[in-house]
């Protein structure tokens, strides 16, 4: 299996990548899957708080760091490593890691590469689609909308919504519904995985006193997301396996 | 601890004779000395806290903080048995809930027994929701009422696939009907029925007092009545009780 590398970024920030980049690590979790997790909100990581065990903290823009996440690749025993792009980095980074060769290396065979773009509610997200979709070569391009973080004024114009995506040819539509505000809370209060916080369990394993109705609904809304992850193959492409299923609209 | 049961009440419609079910039961309860905690859902009659302001919690499931209040309470472990009146135009939200936070599985790790008491009406539909309720919650206690008041289905729906279907079911109580002309009489939040039990007057009693004491007639028919109601309720108590000691499975 090729070694894969996961970008969750934004240009944007308040987008909820780091939320994203949590449910990733969840799902992988589900399906047995090894992953790292790089944390490029430095010195101090949201992601790490949340997946401790599995999370380094990393400046991306620093050459020592992106040694510690590319030059691994190859040698880790995880195939699979997820990079959470801090708010304001994403094009930066893309651009850092082709000047390295990364991207040739891609394009070689080397090393499997998708990108989570979290698009947020404003045009300017959108605009950012033409800066971003290059580097992922048309493929493995995921245009995820957050729903999560939304409260009423979220509206996507579906014509100039339709136009982006007409030059976004082969983007990978992802829709993240919205998460009980009351339960996100507790979540972040608990600082565990999501399906950590399903299970009723503390950090350290123990049994914890979440609310029933709130682990409802983060195991509902959990479920919607890997049921989506699956109707666009998010699995196989990570594991570099053929994807099952042809993702549509 | 011994085992506590949560008694969910439901119907399909109004006026089904649900509020009436939750009050025969707490005040069933009340008699045999426990102290019931009570969750009234319905958000604008609140019918059942009327009658037991001390002992109900007042839910409003458009809330997520009331949902929380609600079944975390329902989950947690219990001293005293339990009972939820689901207002109509609140089960879809209660049940959704239910199911989704995995209720059932979690409230029996506790000790706590639900179970759903389930009145059918007169209308194909209510047969129809009884059973894809009784289909949801395949391991929940459950029980199908029919209210006598409601008089019995016509011949049609008694010959109808859902109506025999749901009345094959297992486990069936019968609701007893009070003579319709007391039936406002002890609609009387006033009146308490287990108080009416326990100390029916010899005479005539001072002070302000429910029209149930009033007339020999009133009180032989509402004591006859709740004799009734209240011995069914015991048979389907002890049945339920039997039934969570031997971790009897509902057949389907």
């Amino acid at each position: 299996m090729k070694p894969t590398v996961l970008i969750v970024g934004a240009d944007k920030g308040g987008v909820g990548k780091t939320t994203i980049s949590r449910t990733v690590l969840d799902y992988l979790a589900s399906k047995n899957t090894l992953a790292r997790a790089f944390d490029s909100e430095f010195p101090r990581g949201t992601l790490k708080r949340f997946h401790p065990d599995i999370t380094t903290i990393v400046d991306v823009t620093q050459a020592p760091d992106q040694m510690k996440v590319l030059d691994t690749l190859s040698t880790s025993e995880v195939k699979v490593s997820v990079i959470d792009i801090r708010a304001g980095l994403l094009s930066q980074t893309l651009k850092a890691f082709t000047d390295i060769g990364f991207f040739d290396a891609v394009n070689a065979g080397e090393f499997n590469f998708l990108l989570f773009h979290i698009l947020g509610p404003s045009i300017a997200s959108l605009d950012e689609i033409n800066e971003v979709m290059p580097y992922a070569n048309g493929k493995n391009y995921f245009a995820v909308k957050n729903f999560v973080n939304e409260t009423s004024f979220f509206e996507w114009d579906p014509a100039i919504y339709e136009s982006y995506f007409k030059k976004a040819r082969g983007a990978l539509d992802v829709n993240i519904p919205k998460l009980n505000e009351m339960a996100f809370e507790q979540v972040e209060l608990a600082g565990v995985p999501f399906s950590t916080f399903v299970k009723n369990k503390n950090s350290q394993g123990h049994n914890a006193k979440y609310s029933l109705v709130l682990r409802g609904y983060t195991r509902t809304w959990l479920n919607q997301i890997f049921d989506e992850y699956d109707r666009v193959s998010l699995h196989e492409r990570l594991t570099d396996r053929q994807p099952t299923a042809r993702a549509g609209k | 601890m011994p085992k506590q049961f949560t008694y969910i009440v439901s119907s399909l419609h109004g006026r089904s004779g649900k509020t009436l079910l939750a009050r025969l039961l707490a005040d069933y309860l009340i008699l045999k000395g426990d102290s019931p905690e009570l969750f009234d859902t319905d958000t604008s009659e609140k019918r059942l806290s009327a009658f037991f302001p001390s002992h109900s919690v007042p839910i409003d499931l458009g809330k997520t903080i009331n949902q929380m209040q609600l079944f975390d309470a329902l989950v947690a472990p219990a001293s005293m048995p339990r009972i939820v009146d689901v207002a109509h135009n609140a089960a879809p939200k209660f049940f959704h809930l239910m199911e989704e936070s995995g209720y059932v599985e979690e409230a029996r790790e506790r000790e706590n027994e639900p179970a759903i008491f389930y009145i059918a009406g007169s209308d194909p539909e209510s047969f129809a929701r009884g059973l894809s309720l009784r289909e949801h919650f395949k391991n929940c206690n459950f029980v199908v009422v029919e209210n006598a008041a409601s008089g019995r289905p016509d011949r049609a729906l008694q010959l109808s696939v859902d109506y025999m279907a749901l009345m094959r079911h297992d486990l069936q109580m019968q609701l007893p009907a009070l003579d319709p002309m007391f039936a406002s009489v002890i609609d009387d939040p006033d009146l308490s029925l287990s108080g009416f039990m326990q100390n029916p007057p010899a005479g005539m009693p001072s002070g302000k007092v429910s029209l149930a004491y009033m007339s020999l007639e009133a009180r032989n028919a509402i004591r006859g009545w709740l004799k009734l109601a209240n011995a069914e309720i015991q048979r389907i108590a002890e049945t339920l009780k039997m039934r969570a000691e031997i971790r009897f499975r509902r057949p389907l």
